[in-house]
């Protein structure tokens, strides 16, 4: 199943001056992986779409 | 939302020694409204900016006084403040800027609000939140070259255990979906949401270390 992935540290792309600028949305990847054949691309997309829910959810219930 | 909370931390410029105690309080208290509706003006301005422009704002509000000056900046981002904070002659400022992209305060937003001891709060304005970083009496300021070393230090090491936790917590919820041509946008969201999850972490880890205060006010609550 395909998953979001933060990327290591170091593997985030530094300029010269080491500018920490790179740390946004780049450093997350998303990687596809096989052995999901028996869901179809549609219920793979509502799949997606139920995630991006509960991700919004866990944004709204976080606290400081 | 409490914006009086926040007024309060700030020095207002009146000459009090002749002035009555109701005077005193009527002015505080029309001042403080006056305050908070210059705010709430410039946050939905920059909400404006988000929703329908899609482009970038920054307003720099002083807080010296009932006579508080406006900047509207034309800085591209944040990196320019620090030394357009510098030049200015009021001793507070609140940093009032938005995020299309919907993202909370950056690294970068941290950075220029832990160098300038001018900086009181600065907000970052998404459609739907109003995020804000709140100077405390004890927060710990970014003053030299040696601090930035720390501070990058620092991240790097938050950035690992975030990151770590990030991944075994999140293993129960991975759901069956990969990327296809249909679900791009979808995958585009998600690694939003994903980041902002980590990085609203990382922000409560850094405000830990640096002893300063982090709010996240959603717009229908405000």
């Amino acid at each position: 199943m395909g998953r979001f992935i933060i990327k290591a540290f170091d593997d985030l792309d530094f300029d010269e001056n080491h500018s920490l600028k790179e740390i946004n949305e780049n450093c997350v990847t998303f990687d596809n992986t096989p052995n999901i054949e028996n869901i179809s691309e549609e219920e793979q997309n509502n799949n997606l779409k139920k995630f991006i829910a509960e991700l919004d959810k866990e944004i709204d219930d976080f606290e400081f | 939302m409490n914006e009086l909370e926040e007024i309060k931390k700030f020095k207002l410029i009146e000459n009090v020694d002749n002035k009555t105690k109701e005077y005193l309080n009527s002015k505080i208290s029309q001042a403080t409204s006056e305050f908070c509706k210059k705010i709430n003006k410039l946050k939905l301005d920059c909400l404006k900016y988000t929703e329908i422009n899609k482009t970038e704002k920054c307003y720099i509000l002083s807080t010296c006084g009932i006579e508080d000056i406006e900047s509207n900046t034309n800085a591209e981002s944040t990196c320019a403040l620090p030394a357009i904070i510098d030049n200015l002659q009021k001793d507070k400022y609140i940093i009032i800027h938005n995020h299309p992209s919907g993202l909370p305060p950056s690294i970068k937003d941290v950075e220029t609000f832990l160098k300038s001891n001018k900086t009181s709060i600065l907000h970052a304005v998404t459609s739907k939140y109003d995020y804000k970083l709140i100077k405390t009496d004890e927060t710990i300021l970014l003053k030299d070259k040696n601090d930035n070393l720390l501070f990058n230090y620092i991240v790097k090491c938050i950035y690992e255990k975030i990151s770590d936790n990030l991944k075994s917590f999140k293993e129960e919820k991975i759901r069956g979906f990969n990327e296809n041509k249909n679900n791009k946008d979808d995958i585009n969201i998600g690694t939003k949401r994903y980041y902002t999850i980590f990085f609203l972490q990382f922000l409560k880890e850094l405000a830990d270390v640096y002893k300063f205060e982090t709010r996240k006010d959603k717009w229908v609550d405000s």
